[in-house]
């Protein structure tokens, strides 16, 4: 019997009671598909640290009136475009 | 058109499709805002650097369509952002009294630097699609947990659901998240 996906963030993130824990631990001294699914947790851990940090690189304010400036400049153009056709 | 699930914006981009200035807009301005950081542009400065890029790719037009011989689409925009910072920071050293025009100095780790926010900006699409991939609870499961880094249980209640649940769609919208990812990567 394997540990859970759940189970074993579970393990990762010390949320698990210490009795399950220890049991756990012995389970994956000897099991290596768990040990596998909890390295793939730890390379998920690694990828969405950088998700929150790209995250927060890439949140920038929004900015109503040069988005207005460009959809005037957009606008304008197709007016001259609609009315030399 | 909306580069929802079936396509996304860069795929449209490579395969030489018409792309339209609002969507353009949308997916490239924090890039480019983050260039015009890394430029030291004011914020005035970095309004005129979006604008200036915006009007360099559509010249006007409410779209346009890549020309694939200009090579990789990152390099180009990179390029382009590039040479639109310059011509500001040309223009405001004109008005500083003891400033020569010079070429902008550009620290040697730049070019590193640009490919690390070119794949942050990946990542930062690669939710976008996910979002409209998988189921909303699922999502916000995910976004809550492993985005936000709120407790496994407060989104559980939250989300009228299990502790469990949670950490399932942690694992399963990671492993999804990772294949748009690669696939974005694959699209340039
Ligand atoms: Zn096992």
């Amino acid at each position: 019997m394997h540990y859970a996906i759940h189970e074993l963030d579970q393990y990762r993130s010390r949320t698990m009671n210490l009795f399950r824990r220890l049991a756990c631990r012995c389970h994956l001294l000897h099991c290596q598909k768990c040990r596998a699914q909890l390295r793939q947790l730890e390379q998920d851990d690694l990828f969405l640290a950088e998700l929150r940090q790209s995250e927060q690189r890439m949140d920038v304010p929004e900015n109503p009136s040069e988005y207005r400036k460009l959809c005037g400049i957009f606008e304008e153009e197709r007016h001259k475009r609609e009315s030399s056709i | 058109m909306a580069y929802t699930t079936k396509k996304s914006l860069l795929e449209a981009i490579r395969n030489g499709d018409e792309v339209s200035w609002y969507e353009f807009y949308e997916t490239y301005r924090p890039l480019i805002v983050v260039r015009g950081r890394d430029y030291k542009l004011n914020s005035a400065e970095i309004d005129e650097l979006i604008q200036s890029v915006m009007l360099r790719f559509f010249n006007r037009s409410r779209s346009f369509v890549y020309d694939r011989s200009q090579g990789r689409f990152r390099d180009y925009l990179g390029v382009m952002i590039y040479h639109c910072a310059l011509n500001i920071i040309r223009s405001r050293r004109k008005n500083e009294i003891g400033c020569g025009d010079g070429e902008l100095e550009m620290p040697a780790e730049d070019d590193s630097r640009w490919h690390r926010e070119w794949e942050q900006h990946i990542l930062t699409q690669a939710l976008k699609q996910l979002q409209l991939q998988i189921e909303e609870t699922t999502f916000q499961a995910f976004e809550l947990y492993a985005v936000k880094g709120e407790a496994p249980e407060k989104v559980a209640r939250f989300l009228k659901t299990s502790v469990n649940m949670v950490y399932v769609a942690k694992s399963r919208a990671t492993s999804r998240l990772r294949k748009i990812v690669k696939q974005l990567q694959d699209e340039e």
